[in-house]
């Protein structure tokens, strides 16, 4: 019998006797017990971290959820957002603006652009926004008056509202920022483009409206997804300056209640919840600079699950 | 996205409406609105923009912080609006981080500020402080008192405290005084804000926290205990008298609100806001301007 069995079971499927196997051979998948062994413990550690989390009781779950709607909380995150916004367009219309002067030939802008770049790169914008917000001690008020005729005069105090210095404060740090990175995307457009664009008679501008920044798109959105996140986040900055955003309205909560930890978990939520959305919105513009590319974004695991919900609404 | 702006919009206007429109309202006061009580002198650009732009740290219960739907609470506040109510202006309250006040201050953003800020020579020098409250020192620790801390012995021991506090000024006046006396030098941890402070306290990170008697009180009250104040005031350690900010010669304001207190002091409303509160022991009456006498 059991010498049968192996002469059934063939001979070749013993180690070492490759030469002896038959031309119809068994398919058997490649067998990865590294990887299965790995995520096992991956998992189960997950799920002792998921544990931790919810019986660890300092967490107080109950307390963030009761604080995570809260009317203040929520204009919180809407002040956030509307600054997020606003320094955003700022920092990328003026970064471009000063990109593209210093790749001018001109002396007088280049410099300029040089400048600005080495202040506002270099002064932390904490101070930026100390300054503009306390601008009235240096310059109490705006006036314009020629020949004896004051047109109007208004106090510094009234223009640089915790809104207005927030906005200096932080927008113009991204500016300079951001201008590198335009620059980058700029100069990472091969040459011959410009060449090519010039034969046709283009403009400069032409070029760089058509031609050159519609490339250089590419290699400037993913940096831009980091500097939207960064700046999200940057906002709790203007706490200082009196700015109402999430960090600001979540830390006067604490320093009442003391529910210290709670009120950081709920900001720490939102914080997530936002940069999620906006990472999404970061795929959705690299897909729209990716045409004619043949490197296909990858979709990040979020903005996969997103798509699949809404295809689910649109097939139903 | 037109949906999310108005609902921005009208979230901004609520909340610029939640704290000016508490200056509509003098509290419990009742005083005429329009116009000043008698004998009390109103700068006139206070007067025509009938307002007073009053500034703060609104993170400090319970003189003075913002309640459950974002609006200025707490004694101090009430003391403000009655300020206001005399002098026949309304009051907008504005929260100002700490470090922000000063300036603000000088350069006009705001007439006059609240916070006990402690009238020290070098404050003097940027500043002027209507000087009202002058509260002792208690000690808070964790509600066993792990580390035994006696408010009569304090030198050794490890303080956390907020930073330009008076706890943090006094610190170094403790710190002076162990040294002259040979004793071991306390040590000091310093914060931003209070709740980091009592959660580094209730973590065990540092021993001790000098505090005044109405803050400590409300934190024992907040954490349910797990944070008390020990029994027994601080006596080796000076208590410098604090107050309201106003800019350096800002002599007019200055007398108008001393003539309002004045006047709330005489009919005694200013003394049942403070006794109210238990600060009546550690208040200044009539407050001093830069540690001296009013002249007004």
């Amino acid at each position: 019998m059991s010498s049968e069995r192996s002469t059934d079971l063939a001979p070749q499927m013993k180690p070492g006797n490759i030469a002896a196997l038959p031309e119809t051979r068994r398919v058997v998948a490649l067998r990865h017990p590294g990887r299965w062994a790995s995520a096992v413990v991956v998992i189960g550690f997950l799920l002792w971290f998921a544990n931790v989390l919810v019986t660890t009781e300092a967490f107080e779950w109950d307390v963030v959820s009761s604080y995570l709607f809260n009317p203040l909380v929520l204009n919180g995150v809407l002040q956030t957002l509307e600054m997020t916004a606003i320094v955003l367009v700022i920092g990328m219309v003026a970064g471009t603006i000063i990109a593209i002067m210093r790749l001018s030939p001109n002396v007088v802008l280049h410099s300029v652009a040089h400048f600005y770049q080495w202040f506002f790169r270099g002064t932390p914008p904490l101070v930026q926004l100390i300054f503009w917000f306390n601008l009235a001690s240096v310059f109490p008020r705006f006036e314009l008056t020629l020949f004896d005729h004051t047109f109007f005069s208004i106090s510094t105090n009234t223009i640089m509202t915790p809104f207005v210095s927030a906005l200096l404060g932080l927008g113009l740090p991204l500016s300079a920022y951001y201008s590198e990175i335009v620059r980058a995307g700029i100069l990472a457009v091969d040459e011959g483009q410009w060449e090519a664009a010039s034969a046709y008679a283009l403009t400069p501008f032409q070029t760089l409206r058509h031609i050159v920044l519609p490339q250089a798109m590419r290699v400037i959105i993913p940096p831009t997804g980091n500097e939207a996140i960064g700046t999200l986040k940057f906002t709790s900055l203007a706490t200082i300056v009196s700015f109402t955003e999430l960090l600001h309205t979540v830390s006067t909560i604490y320093n009442t209640n003391f529910q210290t930890i709670p009120l950081l978990i709920v900001a720490a939520l939102w914080y997530l919840f936002l940069t999620s959305v906006l990472s999404i919105g970061q795929y959705f513009l690299e897909q729209r600079f990716a045409k004619g590319s043949k490197r296909a974004v990858k979709q990040p695991l979020i903005s996969k699950f997103w798509s699949n919900v809404l295809g689910q609404v649109k097939t139903a | 996205m037109k949906y999310l702006r108005k609902l921005s919009a009208l979230a901004v206007l609520a909340v610029s409406a939640t704290l000016s429109g508490c200056g509509s309202d003098a509290g419990s006061v009742s005083a005429p609105k329009a116009q000043a009580a008698p004998g009390i002198e109103i700068p006139s650009a206070i007067k025509q923009a009938g307002v007073v732009n009053v500034a703060g740290y609104m993170a400090f219960p319970p003189y003075r912080y913002l309640d459950a739907s974002g609006k200025p609470t707490g004694f101090e506040i009430d003391l403000a609006k009655a300020v206001a109510g005399r002098m026949g202006v309304k009051i907008e309250f504005h929260s100002v981080e700490f470090p922000a006040i000063i300036p603000a201050i000088s350069n006009g953003r705001y007439d006059w500020s609240l916070g006990t800020l402690s009238d020290t020579e070098e404050r003097r020098k940027v500043v002027d402080i209507l000087d009202w409250a002058r509260p002792a020192y208690v000690v808070q620790v964790q509600g066993s008192n792990p580390h035994g801390v006696d408010p009569s012995h304090l030198c050794g021991v490890t303080f956390g405290h907020l930073q330009g506090s008076a706890q943090a000024a006094a610190f170094d006046l403790l710190a002076a005084d162990c040294a002259k006396h040979g004793e071991p030098a306390p040590k000091q941890i310093l914060f931003q804000d209070p709740g980091t402070q009592m959660q580094a306290l209730q973590n065990n990170r540092f021993d001790a926290a000098l505090q005044n008697p109405p803050a400590g009180a409300q934190t024992q009250r907040e954490t349910k205990g797990a944070l008390i104040v020990l029994p027994g005031k601080v006596s080796t350690i000076p208590v410098d008298p604090s107050g309201w900010v106003f800019a350096k010669g800002n002599v007019e304001l200055e007398r108008a609100v001393s003539q309002a207190i004045q006047s709330l002091i005489q009919d005694g409303t200013w003394a049942k806001i403070l006794k109210d509160n238990d600060f009546l022991d550690y208040a200044i009456v009539p407050p001093t301007l830069n540690t001296k006498p009013t002249t007004f």
